[in-house]
């Protein structure tokens, strides 16, 4: 399975654990990776979430939330 | 206040300064003699200070052409007298008076005096992206709907069937899906103007990608809006790129990319993700977007608040169009691929 494979293949699976905010193709140390980003790693998402896929390194990224970015007063 | 061009003013202030100093001190009328600064001299109103403005007036042109000299005013002596005040870049200065027609000189060192300047937005650039442009305004500066207090990007000239277009996001220029079209988009966004529609009409939403929420995919935030005859050119300001390539590339993971925009002016960052799915908060609701790159910055956040609507470019004198700029947080920033922005809105970038 191809990375992009993998990616299409768990990206709902993973996005419906909570705090996972989203899911792409990443890199880890040069090898493709699937890139997992969590608003904050707790323990609980540290245990849930896989260190492999298929083969494929997951890589987590700590984002906090993702906003639409203009700035408002109404936010 | 520009000290070195108003001696005058500066040594006027000053005097404010010393007299509100002195009527201040001198109601402490119950102070035991021999207790701190001789005070009263001149009666219920304070020290007297016309010596020491005469000498200060008389002095003070020869006084400011001396190397070293910031400034002069009045003042008080620790003993209470009024002084001539003169003011010094640093200890050594020579050649200064210690009286002025029989009123004592106080040096005060202060260094240089400068006008206090808005601080240079993170990014470098000199232009600040939130300032009103002369017309063709660049791209990557300061827009906005005028019927809302708010601000993105600019993120490009586009053009469609002939006719030339701001690229922006919907969430910019369309108040996500709320918009008519013909609603007037401002240089700077209302947010940049104290919520005052006081900017320049640079362009008429014309055309916006729907933004829909719930569990629904989603692949730009994007929108357009006709540019009034002459309103918008098609480079950024000096500190930027210049003018974009009109060819947009595929980003790669790793690809170096860089972006001009109203909060953080221009910088540079690295693709950290593509096609990924991202769960994005808006005012309305959650939306998922599909297919998107994901940039983390190399000195600091790509982007904040603001930076929507910006061109994310190859980090070379190309240029060449890889994403727009709609979301993120502290540490990432999410664009919509560039193609599929190109496509949905069936534009071509106005670029080399």
């Amino acid at each position: 399975m191809t990375i992009s494979e993998a990616v299409a293949r768990y990206t709902d699976s993973l996005m419906a654990i909570p705090g996972v905010v989203g899911v792409g193709e990443g890199q880890l140390e040069g090898k493709p990776a699937v890139q997992v980003m969590v608003v904050e790693l707790t323990s609980e998402l540290r245990r849930r979430l896989p260190t492999t896929l298929n083969g494929h390194p997951v890589q987590i990224v700590e984002t906090g939330v993702i906003r639409a970015q203009p700035d408002s007063s109404s936010r | 206040m520009h000290l070195n061009a108003s001696p005058a003013a500066f040594g006027r202030a000053l005097l404010l300064v010393g007299a509100l100093f002195a009527a201040a001190c001198s109601t402490d009328s119950t102070a035991p003699a021999g207790d701190g600064p001789e005070l009263g001299r001149g009666g219920a109103q304070g020290p007297d200070f016309r010596a020491a403005n005469a000498a200060k007036d008389k002095h003070v042109e020869g006084l400011m052409e001396q190397d070293g000299v910031e400034g002069v005013g009045v003042t008080l002596t620790a003993r209470g007298e009024p002084a001539v005040a003169i003011f010094t870049t640093h200890g050594a200065v020579g050649g200064l008076p210690r009286a002025l027609d029989g009123v004592p000189v106080e040096l005060m060192i202060t260094g240089k005096i400068e006008a206090i300047l808005p601080r240079a937005k993170p990014g470098g650039g000199g232009a600040n992206p939130r300032d009103e442009f002369a017309f063709p305004v660049p791209i990557g500066v300061s827009i906005g709907n005028a019927s809302e207090c708010a601000a993105g990007t600019l993120g490009a000239r586009v053009t469609r069937g002939g006719a030339q277009y701001v690229l922006s996001n919907n969430h910019v220029l369309a108040r996500q899906n709320a918009a008519s079209p013909g609603e007037d988009i401002l240089q700077p966004g209302r947010y940049d103007t104290a919520c005052n529609a006081t900017g320049s009409v640079i362009a008429d939403l014309s055309d916006f990608v729907e933004i829909r929420f719930g569990n629904q995919n989603n692949t730009v935030d994007a929108a357009i809006a006709q540019i009034r005859a002459g309103a918008v050119g098609n480079g950024t300001h000096g500190g930027g790129y210049g003018v974009p390539d009109s060819d947009p590339v595929v980003a790669t993971i790793g690809m170096s990319v860089q972006k001009c925009g109203r909060t953080t002016n221009c910088n540079t960052g690295t693709v950290s993700s593509i096609n990924a799915t991202v769960n994005v908060q808006y005012s309305g609701g959650v939306a998922r977007f599909v297919n998107q790159v994901v940039i983390s910055g190399n000195r600091g956040a790509f982007s904040r608040s603001g930076d929507s609507g910006s061109l994310i470019v190859t980090n070379n004198a190309a240029a060449n169009p890889v994403a727009l700029l709609f979301a993120g947080s502290n540490t990432v920033t999410i664009g919509n691929r560039i193609q599929d922005v190109l496509q949905a809105l069936s534009i071509t970038i106005d670029g080399n």
